[in-house]
């Protein structure tokens, strides 16, 4: 286990690597000019070239990616060319905030799917099978901006309960946990069909097996049998969806973030690529790229902790 | 069934209590709460040029003079007097005593030197240094007199002091603070003091309570009635409206949709104030492309573009037709441009085509020696553009020319208009005073940009240069009156409109009358308050 944890960390070096060096290219090959945007539309040639060489971007690209990889290494990612504040500061605070977001998401997702799932599953055929996975097929339909605008016209403009946008107060204030909530209740909510279409057909699948059925002959209660016979087992690919769900969280908060003014990872990236912020953009895609090698290997680490059969050397 | 559905009931009615019995989001009194879509990069003067950095600097720092409301008048700052030597080219500010920096520190006249200097120091790659370009040298003469001395006379050097570029800073602040200074730090001597700065989320500044030295354009002069501002930055159009009509996070706001006027209008909660700003719309040649540099097809598109229906059908009559190239409420403009403008005349467009050899094709577009008037139109895909192309495209098929859209983002424009592969461009441009937008675009010397036109004229070079430094008024407007009219007569451009603006607010926000000088809208808000 220790040596397959080690040469999952290692395997991580070269895909960060390879990340930064295709957002390298793929930035400097896009039009525009960051010295342009930085000295804005109405300043004259001169200033603008005064700013590029102030921001090394009259270098070769070489020289430039090495540059930002030498302090890259050294734990400095630099400034951003937009606000001069610094990159790993910039992204560090938006990183937490759609962290935040993405883990309320999930919880409450997970906290709903997963009941939903199974109770469908041993509910089979009956009216709250039916009428769940018809609502799931119905939320996988629907786009996650209008399920926000729905949810902001409902609890914030009609019934006046909660924010309509903005982040509030620190997470552990109550207006922070107030802000929270729409966000979260918003990009946790299109992953529930997904999730719960899948646990149903996992338990399914799981209850049909014949160690259930050695199970219900021993007496157990049907509650034990599904719980911890059946759930254990069918819970394998769920995780794996799980995980994979994690990249669709940090990119389903992009619009998640922009329709509730949420200040994270998603919109940062987004303002950096619209603007040319070289070192911005470099600094998201790096922390979203670890993050989400990081999700993958948390979740093969699960398998084995789910399923005793399966172990890494 | 009965125990597994009880499982969602505890949590769910637990949450939903604890937003009742939560109190509302509602904002601390006197707060005015501004949305708009995107935030500023930095409140550091000399770093910024967008109109959302401007407008907060105006309100954490003050400029030696101000610019009144009417765009023409200059009215002190934290100069009392000035004196202007009668060459012109010798300025004497007598600086207000008594004003203090929000650190406690007395403002002198070093620190005016201080901030001119660093402003046009290429070492700071100001990008907007070109305003003082015409200043030789800043001296502070004792502690309360600066003398700035200019090269040539300037007839825009109050103007470029009162801009929000200007704003006077700290030596002392900037040198503690290095780069974090504009975003983590702020020392002004404006009415608000810098309190919080969430990027992309909100901008919070509170009232500088010591503040008495507001200049004489507005009826309170300090300190400022507000407690505090916060800006919020909302991306998302609809977001932005929910909260202004519901009042419940915001109380104004510029960015809200045209769309949403007729009934925001009728909304007895919210007061709209639409107001006229120095701006202008345009279509721009590229004389160097062969296609328009014969002068019969840019006057037939100027004839063939009917701006009532951009003003009308896509702006819901936000703004006015444009016949010339300065907006009409700024000094200078020529009021008789309409006599040399081009009236919608289909007719006229189609026969200027013919006489320039375009026939009508088999599909009704036009060609001439076997090529098709097919004409490219750059511009930004956004700001209305995209519908405004859309209808002058209609527009000019029907007199036989095809537009081609090139919509691009903003970040990749400016490069694609500097390297001149657009033959016409879309485009538009705020300004105060003449020179800032006929010097700009017009004088030869700024090709290929910002004259992305490559407009070349002798005359008018002469012209603009001589309109910096004439003394004498009568002249002036002479000067600026020939200017525009060789400008129209070529048909350099195609002037589409002049765009007004609405701020839409709470019916409790009192007395914010909105300022047009650079688009800001919100110049120092010392007679704004918000009822409860």
């Amino acid at each position: 286990m220790p040596v397959y944890v080690a040469r999952r960390v290692l395997l991580t070096i070269p895909t960060v690597l390879g990340t930064s060096i295709l957002v390298f290219l793929i930035l400097h090959l896009a039009p525009g000019d960051p010295a342009t945007i930085v000295a804005g539309p109405t300043a004259p040639p001169d200033v603008v070239a005064n700013i590029r060489t102030q921001l090394g971007l009259d270098q070769p690209v070489l020289v430039q990616y090495w540059r930002y990889l030498s302090h890259a290494l050294q734990g400095d990612l630099g400034r951003s060319m937009l606000t001069q504040r610094a990159v790993s500061e910039e992204v560090a605070v938006a990183f937490l905030n759609t962290f935040e977001l993405v883990i309320a998401a999930r919880i409450w997702s997970l906290l709903v799917a997963i009941p939903i799932g199974v109770v469908a599953a041993v509910k089979r055929r009956s009216i709250f099978d039916k009428l769940s996975m018809v609502a799931a097929l119905l939320g996988l339909s629907l786009p996650i901006f209008w399920i926000g605008l729905m949810a902001i016209w409902l609890f914030a403009f009609t019934l006046g309960w909660l924010p309509v946008s903005g982040r509030g107060g620190p997470l552990w204030t109550l207006d922070g946990l107030r802000h929270l909530v729409l966000p979260a209740l918003t990009l946790g909510g299109i992953q529930v069909p997904a999730l719960a279409r899948l646990t149903r057909s996992s338990v399914l699948e799981a209850l049909s097996q014949d160690y259930v059925r050695t199970a219900r002959a021993k007496g157990l209660a049907e509650r034990l049998v599904v719980a911890k016979h059946a759930l254990g087992n069918a819970l394998l690919p769920v995780v794996t969806i799980i995980g994979l769900q994690f990249a669709g969280l940090l990119g389903g908060a992009v619009v998640t973030e922009t329709i509730f003014s949420w200040p994270g990872l998603g919109r940062l990236a987004v303002t950096a690529i619209l603007t040319r912020d070289f070192p911005l953009v470099q600094g998201t895609i790096l922390v979203a790229a670890v993050t989400f090698v990081t999700i993958n290997l948390l979740v093969d680490l699960l398998y084995a902790v789910l399923d005793p059969r399966i172990k890494y050397a | 069934m009965r125990r597994g559905s009880g499982w969602w009931t505890g949590p769910v009615v637990a949450g939903l209590l604890a937003m009742l019995v939560a109190p509302p989001a509602h904002a601390q009194p006197n707060t005015l709460i501004i949305g708009q879509p995107t935030d500023a990069e930095s409140v550091d003067p000399h770093k910024v040029t967008a109109v959302i950095a401007a407008e907060r600097l105006y309100n954490l720092y003050d400029t030696l003079v101000n610019l009144d409301f009417d765009l023409e008048k200059i009215t002190p700052g934290l100069a009392e007097t000035w004196l202007v030597s009668p060459d012109g080219k010798t300025y004497t500010f007598a600086l207000k005593k008594g004003v203090k920096f929000h650190s406690g520190k007395p403002l002198t006249a070093h620190d005016v030197k201080f901030t001119l200097d660093r402003w046009r120091d290429p070492a700071t790659a100001s990008p907007t240094k070109h305003r003082i370009a015409e200043v030789e040298e800043i001296l502070a003469k004792d502690d309360h007199t600066v003398v700035l001395r200019l090269k040539e006379r300037s007839n825009y050097l109050l103007f470029n002091l009162a801009s929000g570029f200007a704003s006077i800073l700290n030596p002392e602040a900037i040198k503690k603070h290095g780069a974090n200074y504009g975003t983590l730090a702020v020392d002004g001597t404006g009415p608000f003091r810098f309190k919080e700065w969430v990027l992309r989320d909100r901008f919070v500044v509170e009232r500088n309570p010591d503040y008495t030295w507001g200049p004489p354009m507005f009826k309170n002069r300090g300190p400022a009635k507000l407690e505090r501002v916060v800006w919020r930055i909302i991306p998302e159009d609809t977001t932005r409206l929910f909260e202004l009509e519901k009042g419940i996070g915001l109380n104004v706001s510029r960015w809200i949709a045209f769309s949403e006027l007729p009934r925001l209008r009728k909304d007895p909660k919210l007061r709209v104030l639409e107001y006229k700003v120095g701006y202008v719309v345009y279509l721009g040649f590229n004389m160097n492309k062969e296609l328009v540099q014969d002068i019969r097809i840019r006057k037939a598109i100027n004839h063939a573009i009917k701006k009532d229906d951009i003003v009308n059908e896509i702006f819901y009559g936000l703004g006015a037709p444009a016949q010339g190239p300065l907006s009409p409420i700024v000094a200078g403009q020529w009021k008789d441009v309409a006599k040399a403008a081009y009236e919608y005349n289909p007719a006229k467009a189609r026969a200027l085509l013919d006489e320039a050899g375009w026939k009508p094709g088999p599909d009704g577009i036009r060609v001439k020696d076997g090529k098709r008037l097919k004409l490219p139109v750059h511009a930004i895909a956004g700001y209305g553009y995209p519908d405004t192309l859309t209808l002058i495209q209609a527009q000019l098929k029907d007199v036989g020319i095809d537009v081609e859209q090139v919509l691009l983002e903003e970040a990749a424009i400016w490069g694609r208009l500097k390297a001149g592969e657009h033959t016409i461009m879309a485009m538009g441009m705020p300004h105060s005073n003449p020179d800032e937008i006929l010097m700009f675009y017009f004088h030869s010397k700024n090709r290929p940009a910002p004259n992305r036109f490559n407009f070349v004229d002798p005359k008018v070079d002469q012209l603009l240069e001589e309109g910096r430094t004439v003394a004498d008024q009568k002249r002036w407007q002479e000067i600026y009156t020939e200017v525009q009219k060789r400008v129209v007569e070529s048909a350099v451009w195609a002037p589409l409109w002049h765009p007004d603006r609405a701020m839409i607010m709470s019916a409790k926000v009192q007395d914010l009358r909105p300022h047009p000088v650079y688009d800001v809208g919100y110049h120092k808000l010392l007679d704004v308050s918000v009822g409860r």
